[in-house]
């Protein structure tokens, strides 16, 4: 294990988040880390976490869901994997959040939160996962 | 999270204490409709002790802002952490959503 590093997982499971959430603000006082920075972590992984949970399991099993974090030259290094069907984010479309409210449609929202979030959002399928792997550049935060 | 309701003169104010995220947001929702079902348009949300906020709390806000211009009501957000802002900022949703600095600039808007 690298130094520092954080691993932990979560089941399938909406109530999870209260885990995912408590275990970012570990990570956030062990690298002092500010409440802006551990509330744009916990929001991106809270949100493909939710979205893993929702739309990615088409059996009723109990999965786990792996994350993993390290800080790597002044910049956090967070990956997350889960064995659901495949899922891109890189593909997704941005909403419109210039159109007025009558049209604002509210799909893609918290994908395209996660992107704003994180500084860079890499996807890879491998070994029939799906790992995201997003970084943080800590300086100036 | 814990949410206060209080009926203050003509408008209606929530105060949120804490998380409005997947797992919170559907009893905000219940509450705000439930609200506005027995005839409360004019909604002030108290950002003040909301220290998280994710896309399924946005999406109850969204829906309330819509529902509300149906019945002519109105909603403002106040006394939002600059972080939380960000995230209405990064939605889009402060083209549609009022959010100002204090309580008072809040009843002032609602008042005017």
């Amino acid at each position: 294990m690298i130094p520092g590093e954080m691993k932990f997982s979560l089941k399938n499971c909406q109530t999870e988040t209260a885990k995912l959430c408590s275990c970012v603000e570990d990570l956030g006082k062990t690298l002092a880390l500010t409440r802006k920075t551990v509330f744009a972590i916990s929001l991106a992984l809270e949100e493909l976490f939710v979205n893993i949970v929702s739309y990615g399991f088409k059996d009723d099993l109990e999965h786990l869901i792996g994350v993993c974090i390290h800080q790597e030259n002044g910049t956090l290094v967070i990956r997350i994997e889960d064995d659901g069907i495949p899922f891109n984010p890189e593909n997704e479309m941005s909403p419109d959040v210039k159109c007025p409210l009558e049209e604002s449609k509210i799909g893609g929202l918290g994908i395209h939160l996660v992107k704003k979030m994180m500084d860079e959002i890499t996807y890879e399928r491998r070994d029939k996962k799906n790992v995201i792997i997003m970084k943080k550049h800590l300086k100036g935060n | 999270m814990e949410i206060v309701e209080q009926q203050q003169e003509n408008h209606y104010i929530f105060k949120l204490d804490g998380r409005l995220d997947s797992n919170t947001s559907p009893d905000f929702e219940k509450k705000i409709f439930d609200a506005i079902e027995s005839g409360r348009f004019f909604l002030i949300i108290d950002c003040g002790q909301l220290d998280y906020i994710t896309s399924a709390g946005l999406r109850v806000l969204n829906k309330t802002a819509k529902r509300l211009k149906r019945e002519k009501g109105e909603i403002v957000l106040c006394a939002m952490e600059d972080y939380v802002r960000e995230v209405f900022e990064i939605a889009g949703f402060d083209t549609f959503l009022p959010i100002v600095a204090t309580m008072d600039d809040a009843v002032a808007r609602l008042s005017g």
